[in-house]
């Protein structure tokens, strides 16, 4: 009987990390996007969720879905230091960082529409569980 | 009717009956189902551990979105306003001010990317220093 009890809470589980994980990322695309109409920002940011850097996987890591990659849509290439700016704003958020890395994801990818380069961090170094 | 009985001794001969008795193929399907069973129930200390922070973590409350997403583009102007009209050395004369403003300067780095925290600390500013901004 606690066999089956197991495995239910492991298929719960999954449902429910599943589900967190969409909840996340529709939360954020739909504040970058009220933001943006509202000319609050210049550059609309989109979330979507990609394969991570197996070089970055941690104990918490999705087995193929461990990247949390935001686009920015400015219509031309940003900057590096652009770019930088808006993923250590991202991981300044010690709650956020802590919640993107027990729901699974390890890497954050940062990019434009436009050109050819972008910036990628490890989410497991900056995260302190336990220590709000 | 000969051509008929030829055709169906040769599929009989082609194609013979399998054997009754242990299918190889079945056992490695067994064992293959009981190891993903024991992956599946295998539950250490450290994956209750694990479990543990992730349900606290998750109850760490709402996320503001609104500030992440805003303070990129709009933060670091205020903070170096911030850090500028707050730094100790325009309060020399009045030491009690000076402290304040090196306890807000130190707060003020610790949120140069958060948007609101800043926000909140020029108000105090505004308050305690009695300056502009």
């Amino acid at each position: 009987m606690a066999i089956i009890q197991n495995l239910w809470n492991r298929i719960l589980e999954w449902f429910e990390d599943r589900q967190s994980r969409a909840e996340l990322v529709r939360g954020f695309n739909r504040s970058a996007k009220e933001a943006f109409v509202a000319g609050v920002v210049p550059v609309m940011l989109e979330a979507s969720i990609v394969r991570g850097d197996p070089s970055y996987r941690h104990m918490y890591s999705k087995m193929f879905d461990s990247g949390f990659r935001i686009k920015a849509f400015a219509g031309r290439q940003l900057s590096k230091q652009e770019i930088k700016i808006i993923g250590e704003t991202i991981l300044a958020n010690d709650v956020l960082v802590r919640r993107m890395v027990v729901l699974g994801w390890d890497t954050l990818q940062i990019h434009c529409d436009v050109g050819n380069y972008g910036c990628q961090w490890r989410l497991f170094d900056l995260i302190r569980i336990g220590n709000s | 009717m000969d051509t008929i009985q030829n055709t169906i001794d040769s599929l009989t001969v082609a194609m013979p009956t399998t054997e009754a008795g242990p299918n190889v193929w079945m056992i490695i399907a067994v064992v293959e189902f009981i190891v993903i069973l024991v992956l599946l129930l295998s539950r250490g200390k450290s994956d209750d551990a694990k479990a543990r922070a992730k349900r606290e973590v998750l109850k760490e409350g709402e996320i503001d979105f609104g500030n992440i997403i805003a303070s990129p583009f709009h933060a670091e102007a205020l903070y170096t306003e911030l850090i500028r009209k707050c730094h100790p050395d325009r309060f020399a004369p009045d030491k009690e001010k000076m402290e304040l403003a090196n306890n807000l300067s130190t707060r003020i780095t610790q949120s140069r990317r958060d948007l609101r925290a800043l926000q909140n600390l020029k108000e105090e500013a505004k308050t305690k220093l009695n300056i502009n901004l």
